[in-house]
This record gives C-alpha cells, sequence and structure tokens, in this order.
C-alpha cells in the first residue's frame, strides 16, 4: 500500500468512525451508556469494532487489519472528541503489547477475540516511571503472582490483564484472567471506568508469561501516553469549539461575550495550546514508531509536558467563559474539565516526566556547535 | 543520535546534507567575535554585517527566497526556511529585514521596471540598505490613522511629517515608506501609498532613540518639504495599505524563529553547565521546560510545512508561531539572566570580549529580547487576528 493509499484509508475510517460517533453519542446517550451495568455503550463498542477500530495494526494472521500507530491515534482522538467511555485505548495498548511480545500460542489464544472485540484487556501499570506492581515466584508448575494496583483505566471491563511483574531477577510479564483477580470496578470523575486490583497469589501456569520483558513494557507504556495525548487533543479541540459556539451565543451587557477582547484572546491562546498540543502528540506518535528507545522517551515524556499544559489552559478557560454553565453536570463543559484534568493525573504526572525528561536530556543538543567548541580552536575546514 | 531530538534533522537525506553544506559555509566565513556578539545579544557593527551580506552574496544565497531570474536561487520554500534557520542556529548576524526580505519582494512583486533596475542590484550587493517607514507617534499598531502626507508638486512629491521607532534609519541609505497621499480617500486606507526615499534629501533630519541598553536600534524621522521624484512611488497610488499588509505577512515560516532560540537554548545550557547552575534542581526543571517547549515550537513548524505542501497560503499558524516564538526568546534570555544572578547587574554597555563576559551582556540582551513581542505586530495584535480567523461562535 502506498502511503497516500494509507492516507486515503485513514480518511475513509475517519469518516466512517464520526458518523458511528454521531450515531451513538448524543449527550443523553452517553449519560445512560454511564449509568448501564457496563459503565460504558456496549452498542458504541460493538460498531468500533464493526468498523475494524479493534483490529487496526494488529497481525493480519489473527484478524487484524494494516494500519500504524497513528491510526489508532486518529481514532483515539475522535473518541476523546466525543467523550467516549468505552475503554478502547486500554484495549489496543494490551493488544498490541501481546502481538509485540506474547507467545505464539499466547497471540493464538487471545489475539482473534481482541481483533474482533469480544473481548478486552488491560495493561496493569501506572505508566513510565511507575513501579512494577508485582512478584512473581516461580512455583511446581508455573508462577504465583502477588501484588496490587489502582486506579488502572479500563481494568474494571477487562476480561485479560497483562500484569508486569518482578520475575527471577528481571522484568516479567504475565497474561492474568480477570477472574483470576480480586478487583474494585467504579467510574473515574470523568465517568471513564478503571479498576484497583489485589492479585492474592495467583497460580499461573508456566506458558502465562511473554516472551518479550522490559523493552516490550517501556514501548507500550510510552504508546500508551502516546495515545492519551491524542485522546486529550480531541478532547480540547472540542472544547474549543463548544466555547466558541458559546461564546457567540451567550449574550451579556446586549452583545455576544466572544466580541469581548478578553475573551478573544482567551480564547486564541486556547486554540494555540490546540495546535501545540495536537503537534507535539505526532511528534510522539512518530518517535514511537522509531526504533531508539531513548528519543521515544524524551519525545513521549515532552509530549506528556507539553499537551497536559495546553490541556490545563483549555480546561480551565472552557469553564471559566461558560460561567456558572462550566459547572452544570448536564452540559459538556464540565466533562472536558474533568477528562483533561484526569489526562495529566494519569500514566505519569507532569513532574515524573519532566524528571524522566531531564535524566535521558543531557544531549538533547549537540556539543558539535561552534560556540560550544573551545575557544581560539581554529574554524578551517 | 542526538539529532533524531529535537528540530531541523527531521528531514529528508538531501535537506541533511544541504544543510550540512550551509553550516560548513558559515563556519568558514564567520568570524568567531562575530559568532560571540550575536549568541551574547551583543548588537554587530555595520561593516560586520556588510561583510556577511558580501560573502553570502558571492556564494548567490543572499536572497534565496526571490525568484531566480531576479537573482534569488529558485528554492522552494522549505528550503529557504531551512537554510535562514541554519544561519541562524549557527550565529550568522541577521542582515536586516527592511530591505533582502521586505522590499525587495514589493518590488519585485509591484515595483516598476526601472525601479527593479535601480534598487534590486545594489540591495543584492549590500551596497544600498533600507528602513521602513510606517510607525508614527499616533500611528503604531493601528497604522491607517498615520498623519505623514505627500503632495503632488508636477511629477514630484512633497512630504512632511514625522515617523517613529524606524529601525536603522540611521545607517540606512533609502527608507520605503507609507505616507498619505490623498485626505478625501473615502475610507482612510484608501489614502495610503508607498514611497521609495533617499535618505540624503535635504529636509530630513534623524534622531536616534537610544534604548536603555544603549544602542540606537531606532529612530525619530523628520520630514519638512523632502522632494520625492514621481519615479519612486510604488505601484498605484493609494494602494499603499494593501503593499504594506502584503509586506507584514511575508517569511511566515521563519517568523518563529526556530534557528534562534535553538542557539539561545544551545547557550544557555552550556554557560549554565559550566556555572554549576544546573546542580540547582529548579533552575535545570525550567531549562528543561524551555527546551520542551522549543521542541512543541518545531512541532508546530513542522505541522505548518506539512499544510503549506498540501496548500500554499497557510492561515492563522503564522500568527501562533509568532506568538510562540517570541515568547521563546524571552524566556530564553530570562533564564540566561537567572543563571547570572548578581553579575547581571553591573551596566558595561563597552564590555569587550562577548563570550568571556556572556554575564555582562544577559540583562541587555533581556532588556531587548521584550521588543520581541512588539514589534513585527505586537502580540496582542496576533491575538486579535487568531480570534478574528476562529469568528467567537464560528464552529470551525
Amino acid at each position: 500500500m502506498t502511503e497516500s493509499d494509507a492516507l486515503d484509508v485513514r480518511a475513509l475510517l475517519r469518516q466512517s468512525l464520526e458518523t458511528v460517533l454521531t450515531r451513538h453519542y448524543a449527550f443523553e446517550q452517553r449519560r445512560a451508556a454511564y449509568q448501564s451495568d457496563a459503565r460504558h455503550s456496549v452498542a458504541a463498542w460493538d460498531a468500533y469494532a464493526g468498523l475494524g477500530l479493534t483490529a487496526l495494526g494488529l497481525p493480519e494472521t489473527h484478524g487484524g487489519l494494516p494500519g500504524t500507530l497513528a491510526d489508532v491515534a486518529m481514532a483515539c482522538e475522535l473518541l476523546g472528541g466525543v467523550l467516549a467511555l468505552e475503554p478502547y485505548r486500554a484495549t489496543m495498548v494490551a493488544a498490541r503489547l501481546l502481538a509485540a511480545a506474547g507467545t505464539q500460542a499466547q497471540r493464538a489464544a487471545w489475539l482473534p477475540d481482541l481483533v474482533a472485540g469480544r473481548r478486552k484487556a488491560a495493561l496493569v501499570h501506572a505508566g513510565p516511571g511507575g513501579a512494577i506492581p508485582a512478584e512473581a515466584a516461580r512455583a511446581d508448575a508455573g508462577w504465583r503472582i502477588s501484588g496490587r494496583a489502582s486506579v488502572i483505566p479500563g481494568a474494571d471491563a477487562a476480561d485479560l490483564f497483562m500484569v508486569p511483574a518482578h520475575a527471577d531477577g528481571e522484568i516479567g510479564l504475565f497474561l492474568v484472567p480477570a477472574d483470576a483477580v480480586e478487583r474494585q470496578g467504579y467510574g473515574c470523575f470523568d465517568w471513564t471506568g478503571a479498576a484497583d486490583l489485589v492479585l492474592a497469589d495467583v497460580p499461573v501456569p508456566p506458558d502465562a508469561k511473554l516472551d518479550g520483558g522490559e523493552a516490550a513494557l517501556a514501548l507500550a507504556l510510552d504508546e500508551a501516553v502516546a495515545l492519551a495525548c491524542a485522546d486529550a487533543v480531541g478532547a480540547m479541540r472540542a472544547a474549543n469549539r463548544l466555547t466558541r459556539d458559546h461564546a457567540g451565543a451567550r449574550r451579556q451587557f446586549g452583545v455576544a461575550i466572544g466580541s469581548f477582547q478578553v475573551l478573544q484572546h482567551r480564547m486564541a491562546d486556547m486554540a494555540i495550546a490546540e495546535e501545540q498540543a495536537a503537534a507535539m502528540t505526532d511528534a510522539a506518535l512518530a518517535a514511537c514508531e522509531q526504533g531508539d528507545a531513548r528519543g521515544r522517551a524524551r519525545a513521549v515524556s515532552a509530549a506528556k509536558v507539553a499537551v497536559g499544559d495546553s490541556a490545563r489552559e483549555v480546561a480551565r478557560s472552557c469553564v471559566q467563559i461558560h460561567g456558572g454553565m462550566g459547572l452544570a453536570e448536564e452540559y459538556p463543559a464540565s466533562h472536558y474539565f474533568a477528562r483533561l484534568g484526569l489526562f495529566e493525573r494519569l500514566l505519569g504526572d507532569r513532574d515524573a516526566h519532566l524528571r524522566r525528561f531531564m535524566a535521558l536530556g543531557a544531549a538533547g543538543v549537540r556539543d558539535d556547535r561552534p560556540e560550544n567548541r573551545p575557544k581560539n580552536r581554529a574554524l578551517a575546514h | 543520535m542526538a539529532q533524531t531530538d529535537t528540530g531541523l534533522a527531521m528531514h529528508m537525506d538531501e535537506d541533511r546534507d544541504f544543510i550540512a553544506e550551509v553550516r560548513a559555509f558559515v563556519r568558514a566565513e564567520l568570524p568567531q567575535a562575530v559568532r560571540d556578539k550575536v549568541v551574547n545579544g551583543v548588537p554587530v557593527e555595520a561593516g560586520e554585517r556588510r561583510a556577511r551580506h558580501k560573502a553570502l552574496h558571492a556564494r548567490g544565497w543572499v536572497a534565496p527566497h526571490w525568484p531566480a531570474e531576479h537573482g534569488g536561487t529558485g528554492w522552494p520554500a522549505i528550503r529557504t526556511h531551512l537554510f535562514a534557520e541554519t544561519l541562524a542556529e549557527e550565529g550568522a548576524p541577521d542582515l536586516g529585514v527592511f530591505g533582502l526580505k521586505m522590499l525587495g519582494p514589493l518590488l519585485i512583486r509591484s515595483g516598476s521596471a526601472a525601479q527593479r533596475a535601480r534598487y534590486l542590484p545594489p540591495l543584492l550587493a549590500g551596497e544600498e540598505s533600507w528602513c521602513q517607514g510606517f510607525s508614527e507617534p499616533g500611528a503604531g499598531s493601528d497604522l491607517v490613522p498615520l498623519g505623514t502626507r505627500a503632495e503632488r508638486d508636477g511629477e514630484d512629491w512633497i512630504v512632511n511629517g514625522q515617523k517613529m521607532w524606524t529601525t536603522m534609519a540611521h545607517e540606512a541609505d533609502m527608507m520605503f515608506a507609507l505616507v498619505r497621499t490623498d485626505r478625501d480617500a473615502p475610507k482612510r486606507q484608501l489614502g495610503l501609498s508607498l514611497l521609495l526615499i533617499d535618505m540624503a534629501t535635504p529636509g530630513i533630519t534623524v534622531r536616534p532613540v537610544t534604548l536603555l541598553n544603549g544602542k540606537p536600534h531606532t529612530n525619530e524621522v523628520f520630514f519638512d518639504n523632502v522632494r520625492v521624484p514621481g519615479g519612486n512611488l510604488v505601484g498605484e497610488a493609494g494602494k499603499g495599505w494593501t503593499y504594506a499588509r502584503a509586506l507584514l505577512g511575508t517569511e511566515r515560516l521563519s517568523i518563529a524563529r526556530v534557528g534562534w532560540n535553538r542557539r539561545q537554548l544551545a547557550h544557555l545550557k552550556r554557560v549554565a553547565a559550566a556555572e554549576g547552575a544546573l546542580d540547582a534542581p529548579w533552575l535545570a526543571a525550567r531549562i528543561a521546560e524551555a527546551e520542551i517547549a522549543l521542541m512543541a515550537l518545531e512541532a508546530m513548524v513542522r505541522a505548518m510545512i506539512a499544510r503549506a505542501r498540501a496548500w500554499e497560503a497557510p492561515g492563522i499558524e503564522a500568527n501562533m508561531l509568532k506568538i510562540k516564538g517570541s515568547e521563546l526568546q524571552q524566556r530564553l534570555a530570562e533564564l540566561l539572566v537567572e543563571v547570572a544572578g548578581p553579575r547581571a547587574a553591573p551596566f558595561r554597555p563597552d564590555a569587550g570580549d562577548a563570550a568571556a563576559d556572556w554575564a555582562a551582556h544577559a540583562f541587555p540582551a533581556h532588556f531587548y529580547a521584550r521588543a520581541t513581542s512588539i514589534y513585527g505586530g505586537s502580540n496582542e495584535i496576533q491575538r486579535n487576528i487568531i480570534a478574528r480567523a476562529l469568528g467567537p461562535g464560528a464552529a470551525s
């Protein structure tokens, strides 16, 4: 497939997903989905699977479709825009990790169901820089895993967990069926689902361990951050549109409040924040698809910091410009505030990513520039 | 490997070869003392600037953005952009925007054949320099009410009035000036015209305005019955506003000053490391944040280039880049002052070796960086333009 074919396919997919979201994500439908047992829309999830979103970029031998991380990110951005509740990102991160690092048998056992959207999965980890949540000890016929983790997005709905654990002095990844785990599921402030998990000496067979370990986990966590950034970009785009619409419609002192320069400048800054977040997300996604782990980690952490800063600015201004209506449960502005606010709390906060960026950063600017060379050295070439 | 981290490196191999060629050229030609001045924010001398101009002219690179038949290179916009950013990154001094970037393209687009023949060759050769006569005491961000007037006297124009904030007027040979030629035009902007004025004409007085950093960058210019030949009117009378607006919109890709910011970040990191300032965790974190801001600026420029490939006229992205680029310039200059600490306080305008005395230049450079959010359309004007394009209430 040529590059332009790939772009055409992405454009087509985007259009189809927009149609699906129009059908499933009116504001009232979202509330009903949240209040349902699943805490998300089962109909919307099935529609995503029907479009092939859950198959994107996964191995075709198991039913997957061609696609890149950027295609998955495109879907995440649209889902962020409608404040979707389905655990799409969590499932895709876990499925990509399984496809990249799982054994032949593990992939054959789980990927067809994940690809088809019949099952969901979650990676049990708090994000780059976070602790390994479990210990795996060898037992007679396999491993016994103990550990705990809290606020794992999508874990409330997952059928399968991928659990990183210290095992034999290294970091191993284990497949653990959800029913073997004590799980406390709940909705977060932004209505998306998450869970706290306890693994109490859970026995797993020897073939539960993935081939890949620490490096595969690091890539998966960076991908998770990049996809979360895409979701936040979608939410920012929508919040900015919502805010501009409100400023055009709401009248005070006899005029639309959008005619006030103080609000215009605030909305200009919101638009800049959106552009910056989108550009940094693209850079992080591109870095995830290149081989160099250090460059990838730097780009991803820089994106998490910059997108977080943008998200905070957009969220605050969105609520402020809406006035009291910006806090109401029955109007979307407050929900964008919640979604964007929790983006910064999950998968490593600003300080953690800034620290990681700095730790990797000494070589960020080349040292071979003339002004960095010892003085008085001849400039001749 | 570090090259994949940020910036200009994200390009095709042929671009990379080209950048290497430009880098090698600058390193071979540019004296270290001039580079040190640029990095430390010390104004370069007119003679030093002219030497740079002539070196670039000899290489055929002085006006890369012009069409080839007028002495440009015919490069695509992206290559021109890379060229300018690489020069800036290497510490090459600016050649001034008024002649090569504004007047040249203006005459190529809207000037007469005689004007092009008379003015473009000396401009390219660095033998004639230009200033821009737009702002006045009563007309800055809003130029439309400007009061300098030109009245017909036979074929000639007689100019009276005053310009203000005229950067480089004290060194310039020529000025392109926005003047009022019709006081009865139905709309005030329809009464404006562009004149090319020889600064040696009797009746012109230039009074330098010294800024607190002690350098005369800018001037007041007084016109007292200054006679300008009729052939020096650009295009049509009454269309000056249209031409002026087109000028202000040129060089959109370079407005972010990525190369400049990369260079200053490198300088900041080098100085901070040498001073042991990175041991202070908060300062180190602020420098890292500035580096992330630079990555974001570069990412925005790349996104804009990608979009410019798809359709030629970039929209409000350029206004966004002006804001972000100027804010980053200011932030980097401020961080350097933080590294300098109390050593930023003594004012030594004549401090000698710029590289050895970096701390002596930190505060003047920081002070002058405040101008970046004022000139070229203040950042508030940029926000107005962005807001107008988004249209409050308009769903995009």
